[in-house]
């Protein structure tokens, strides 16, 4: 009975892993192609429509080399206080008003997944 | 006083309230009656504030709310724009794509009535002298331009040439469309005017930052 029951828990366990999995990548993704895709590009490979304008080249998010310089942090700050504030683009505006800071780390994760790639240890 | 008397009193006061209603309606005119069958409002809303409160809900928004247009455009822009619509979007409504869609026109008597429907739509919120009068233009373009991220979704004339993003509406003839009091209105407020659209919060702007960009706007041509 017991190792029914522990089963149960085990399969629950799992669905629940996949849902929440499920549920961030799905928020994650609808809030970079919502707001970050205007100068980011849909896919994440800096080709938005304002690309073209923009003096700066937004970041190519897919660029695997480019984004292992970046720490987590570096990403959250850039995103919360803008590009200015990490000595990057001031075109890239301050978020910190519009997205909260569970959707901010939430697109730092969605960001380590579209270049596969760690921050500097 | 009777109850017969009492009774009669009411009525009148329903009746009066009933056809009160129903002039304050026909006050929006012809201009109403054509928006509707036109089916502008099947991707307008003038009634609002918008209670949207997630992405999901704004995608589902085929074009933007004209609930406080009057207080947003400029009546002679308005009927021109009407008459002959052109782009301000540089993208498709709801999409990264090229904007390539037409609007439908409503020229003559249509849109002049129409123009004026939606110039009767006011926000309060919106208040005269919101915008700076004696702005500085090459400081208000530094504010637009660099210092803050404007410049990255709004496309502006630069000389001869049009510079800037094309996410967000065009500012180029911004001049003749925007009341500039409405920019002010909408940088302190931007949740009321388009909760969940694709700008960021510029609510940490100062005041005086705001109405500086406001007043910018009369350069905008």
């Amino acid at each position: 009975m017991n190792k029914r029951i522990l089963t149960v828990l085990i399969i629950m366990g799992i669905l629940l892993a996949g849902v929440v999995t499920y549920s961030y990548a799905a928020d994650a993704q609808k809030l970079y192609v919502h707001y970050c895709a205007q100068c980011h590009g849909p896919k994440g490979d800096g080709k938005g429509p304002n690309a073209a304008a923009l003096t700066v080249a937004p970041k190519n998010h897919t660029d695997q080399k480019e984004m292992a310089k970046l720490s987590d942090k570096d990403i959250f700050t850039a995103i919360n206080e803008g590009g200015g504030s990490v000595g990057k683009s001031t075109a890239m505006p301050v978020w910190g008003k519009t997205l909260s800071e569970g959707e901010i780390k939430d697109l730092v994760a969605h960001l380590r997944k579209l270049c596969n790639c760690k921050g500097p240890s | 006083m009777s109850m017969k008397a009492f009774k009669l009193l009411v009525v009148g006061a329903v009746s009066m309230t009933v056809m009160g209603l129903a002039s304050t309606s026909l006050a929006g005119g012809e201009g109403e009656q054509t928006f509707k069958t036109k089916k502008c409002a099947d991707c307008h809303a003038t009634s609002g504030p918008s209670k949207i409160a997630s992405i999901e809900d704004w995608e589902k928004k085929k074009g933007p709310d004209l609930w406080f247009a009057g207080s947003k455009f400029n009546a002679e822009w308005l009927e021109k724009w009407l008459a002959a619509p052109t782009p301000i979007r540089g993208v498709k409504w709801n999409t990264m794509e090229p904007n390539t869609e037409k609007h439908p026109a409503l020229a003559g008597k249509e849109g002049h009535e129409v123009g004026e429907y939606l110039m009767s739509l006011k926000d309060k919120d919106v208040a005269a002298g919101a915008a700076k009068q004696d702005v500085s233009k090459p400081r208000a373009k530094i504010l637009f331009e660099k210092k803050q991220a404007c410049y990255a979704c709004h496309q502006v004339k630069g000389g001869s040439k049009i510079l800037g993003g094309t996410s967000g509406p065009t500012f180029v003839g911004a001049k003749e469309r925007l009341n500039p009091d409405f920019i002010a209105a909408y940088l302190k407020n931007q949740g009321k005017y388009d909760p969940k659209g694709r700008m960021p919060n510029f609510s940490y702007l100062t005041d005086a930052d705001m109405a500086t960009l406001a007043g910018y706007t009369k350069f905008l041509e």
